[in-house]
């Protein structure tokens, strides 16, 4: 992991992080939070359907945990945060923020409008807490924004409308010609993704009024009645699904999913 | 200064008489982890000592590349740390360590 975080080795890291997620959590965490360093739409969108996929697996991964690290009780007590952001507690209550950490930079951001101090920082623990959430907050809404700007440029989900027409040369064209099932399953997963990164960033705003147009979905349930296939077949049959070019309708029994409090607010970020 | 050439200088002696654990414990007290580090590999005789290497190795590691520090980022000798650590991880024979400790230190370096 160390390693191929000084090697900046992006793949690898994402390996790795996968690996880790079961048993190291913290270790899955940095390795996520290094492959997700420099995102920017060449490292999101470009690749294999496949290859999106798993990206965006790994970031819903690593969205995850940073909501479970962030709403740890009293993270200054446990070990593995604490070996994680570099940071040791003392006694009378205060927490040592040594320099150039992650949370130190987010203090001197905070404290010294971005000037350098040349010490360590000694913080009540009320602080602390407080740094430590919202500079979490702000970093996984920073990477999950950036996902959002550029998630709708890729189209390697989409189908090709022309292709219908005999008039497309698929050798140049990004867009899907085989309408199949396994094409289905991968559009809709790809999609359930977006909407599980929306509803993270619901998570990541602090402030009332940030993120505002996007409504919470309970998608959960959505994600686990919409993936199972046999639930796919008992919904909608293949043949019944109609696809355009910015929109897939799927002829759902939308009264079994009562919890949902509105799907339309999503048509604005994301093409279901 | 005359204390830490002292030291040294007793690192030296523990070193040359084979004594790789004290001497790597004199290191580790002085916080010089990658020290301790170097003098616990050089002990081919004890699955300990490469264990006992391997955690110095990765607390090193995670004291420097904590949570949203960039390698790019580091200060002089950080980054010059980080470069002998980065060699270090060559020089590990990890059959010496049991299977769940291989599995764990392997994924982590």
């Amino acid at each position: 992991m160390f390693s191929a975080i000084y090697e900046n080795d992006i793949a690898q890291l994402t390996a790795i992080g996968t690996k880790l997620l079961a048993d190291n959590k913290p270790a899955a965490l940095l390795c996520f939070d290094h492959s997700f360093r420099y995102m920017n739409k060449d490292t999101i969108v470009s690749g294999s359907d496949a290859q999106i996929l798993d990206r965006t697996r790994a970031l819903c991964d690593y969205a995850a945990l940073v909501q479970e690290v962030h709403s740890a009780l009293e993270p200054w007590t446990k070990e593995p945060i604490q070996k994680l952001f570099s940071f040791a507690v003392h006694s009378g209550g205060h927490v040592c923020l040594r320099r150039g950490t992650f949370l130190y930079r987010c203090f001197e951001r905070e404290r010294f409008h971005g000037q350098k101090s040349k010490e360590d920082a000694m913080v009540e623990v009320w602080y602390f807490h407080r740094l430590y959430q919202s500079s979490l907050r702000r970093r996984l809404s920073e990477r999950l924004g950036a996902y959002c700007n550029f998630s709708l440029s890729v189209h390697v989900f989409d189908p090709c409308e022309v292709f219908a027409f005999r008039r497309c040369d698929p050798t140049e064209c990004q867009r899907q010609h085989d309408l199949d099932r396994t094409w289905f399953d991968k559009r809709l997963q790809f999609h359930m993704f977006q909407i599980s990164i929306l509803h993270s960033l619901q998570f990541c705003s602090s402030e009332p009024g940030q993120h505002r147009d996007l409504r919470r979905l309970d998608i959960f349930p959505l994600i686990s009645f919409l993936i199972s296939t046999d639930h796919l077949n008992e919904a909608c049959g293949l043949s019944d699904f109609t696809t355009s070019s910015t929109q897939l309708t799927i002829p759902l029994d939308l009264s079994r999913m009562s919890h949902l409090t509105s799907i339309d607010n999503c048509h604005g970020h994301l093409t279901c | 200064m005359r204390d830490c050439d002292l030291d040294i200088a007793e690192v030296k002696i523990l070193v040359e008489r084979g004594q790789y654990r004290e001497a790597a414990d004199l290191h580790i007290r002085e916080n010089r982890m990658i020290d301790a580090v170097e003098v616990l590999l050089k002990d081919k005789s004890s699955g300990g000592a490469i264990h006992r290497a391997s955690q110095s190795l990765l607390g090193a590691f995670w004291n420097i590349l904590s949570f949203g520090v960039l390698p790019l980022e580091l200060d002089n000798e950080s980054q010059a740390n980080l470069k002998r650590m980065v060699r270090l991880v060559g020089h590990f024979d990890l059959s010496a360590l049991t299977e769940r400790t291989q599995r764990e230190v392997g994924s982590l370096i």
